[in-house]
């Protein structure tokens, strides 16, 4: 049924973006991602993007690990709100794109993703450049990717930013609940992918008058020009859903969201790799958002067991404010003076 | 300025949004409804799994590969991609390796071997999207 669901929401959607190209105007050709970049390698669905920088920008490498559960270009959604842009101008910067994952990937684990995926990554840079390890940069689900990988590869990642980023699970808030009730059993039993519009909509329930706000400021805002490119770049973004594969989203839900392993140090790759907090050496920030209420604050805390230097900022906004909103300049402003020094 | 009948309706409109607010977020809160939801999703999930199983065997019965097998076909191709992802870094430390033996033993003890060159497949290519 639900499959019948996803290919009926496929045609629906098809028609739909048929009228919104009649309509859509600019919108209809805003670019996914700002900042000029050229593809450097692909292994399946992933692909490694390098950003352009100006002439001369040197320094270690950042890799930047966007989360699962969306497209990455939430970091280079505009000009003036681009975090890749900011970095791409101090040193040279690369980004994990995830692509469509579909069900041809659906039995991958987890760990094929936070550390096949990122080592192969990481290989990559590091033969361009001639050097032994990068920075990380994890936003999201990718941040709890990146600490996973420098768990188990620390003498790959030099400095690590945890950008909202849940590593604890054990108070996850709102999310956690719907994780502990979620029929992850009957999920694994009928499905290959945790479809992308299920996912947004999800997303959606959790903030029942988000739309409606939304709306109201629309209402309030939409002579100001700033505001209307703004509206538009997110929309694009929002009406870009990815799928989780499903392998991989089983053991979100029950190794991270009700298990909550990786804090334990009980996390196992596929391969039988421990992923142990104890072994992690990178300086690292964790840099959280006060009214994230997909990470909340209690989320961000690394395990006791975890003995890298760490300092920590807590930006005043919400988890996806921090990239876009008012405050987001001084989010990354954080980032890039942390990792410069 | 507004006018009285626009007052009243603005105070309506934001009455309205703060009861339908609280309402909503106890609603999308409250464990019992989370659970009821949770096992309507579990039935139609079941649903789907019993669909499925019946259709593939009705495939099965035309002699015809049903949606589960391509599915499966499409992943065995990605484990064999997989693989081949990975030999092909094998080979190209072992390629690295051997090529950093020579320059090694010409160049003083001291000295660090060149930088690898780039990797083979990172034909740049501009991103069109």
């Amino acid at each position: 049924m639900i499959g019948n669901m996803d290919t009926l929401v496929q045609h629906l959607d098809a028609i739909t973006e048929h009228v919104m190209r009649k309509t859509a105007g600019e919108l209809d050709t805003y670019p996914r991602g700002v900042t000029p970049r050229e593809e450097v390698y692909t292994a399946g669905n992933v692909s490694l993007l390098r950003f352009k920088s100006p002439e001369g920008v040197t320094g270690t490498p950042l890799l930047i690990i966007p989360s699962l559960i969306n497209r990455w270009y939430i970091l280079d959604v505009t000009e003036e709100t681009s975090f890749i842009r900011e970095f791409a101008q101090q040193r040279p910067t690369y980004l994990i794109d995830w692509g469509y994952p579909d069900e041809e990937v659906g039995h991958l684990p987890l760990s094929h993703y936070y550390h096949r995926s990122i080592k192969r990554a990481i290989r990559q840079i590091c033969r361009e450049h001639g050097i032994k390890s990068v920075d990380l940069l994890g936003y999201c689900i990718g941040g709890t990717m990146a600490y996973a990988f420098s768990c188990l590869e620390p003498d790959l990642v030099d400095h690590l930013v945890l950008l909202t980023a849940p590593i604890d699970f054990k108070d996850a808030g709102i999310f956690a609940t719907y994780a502990e009730h979620f029929p992850i059993e009957e999920f694994s039993a009928s499905m290959s992918k945790m479809p992308g519009w299920l996912l947004a909509f999800s997303f959606q329930f959790v903030q029942p008058m988000g739309l409606y706000q939304k709306t109201k400021m629309f209402h309030n805002k939409f002579e100001s020009k700033s505001f209307i490119k703004l509206y538009n770049a997110m929309e694009r973004w929002i009406a870009d859903p990815v799928s989780f594969p499903a392998k991989a989203y089983y053991e979100l839900i029950t190794d991270l969201y009700q298990k909550n392993l990786l804090t334990q140090g009980r996390l196992m790759t596929a391969e039988g790799r421990q992923v142990d907090p104890a072994a992690r050496r990178a300086k690292t920030l964790i840099l959280n958002a006060g009214k994230d209420h997909i990470a909340p604050l209690s989320t961000t805390v690394l395990p006791a067991s975890d003995k890298a230097p760490v300092s920590e900022v807590t930006i005043p906004s919400g988890h996806i404010g921090i990239t876009t909103g008012r405050n987001s300049k001084d989010a990354c402003r954080s980032a890039i003076d942390f990792l410069m020094n | 300025m507004f006018t009285m009948g626009e007052d009243i309706m603005k105070q309506w409109a934001e009455n309205w949004e703060k009861l339908m607010g609280d309402h909503l977020e106890k609603l999308v809160h409250n464990e019992k409804f989370i659970s009821e939801m949770s096992k309507s999703i579990a039935a139609t999930m079941t649903g789907k799994a019993f669909y499925s199983k019946a259709l593939d065997e009705q495939m099965a019965a035309m002699n015809l590969p049903s949606r589960t097998e391509i599915v499966k076909v499409l992943q065995k191709l990605t484990d064999i991609e997989e693989r081949l992802i990975d030999l092909t870094e094998r080979f190209e430390d072992y390629v690295d390796a051997q090529q950093a033996k020579p320059a090694a033993k010409a160049a003083p003890a001291a000295e660090k071997p060149e930088a690898a060159a780039p990797a083979r497949d990172a034909k740049a290519r501009k991103q069109k999207k």
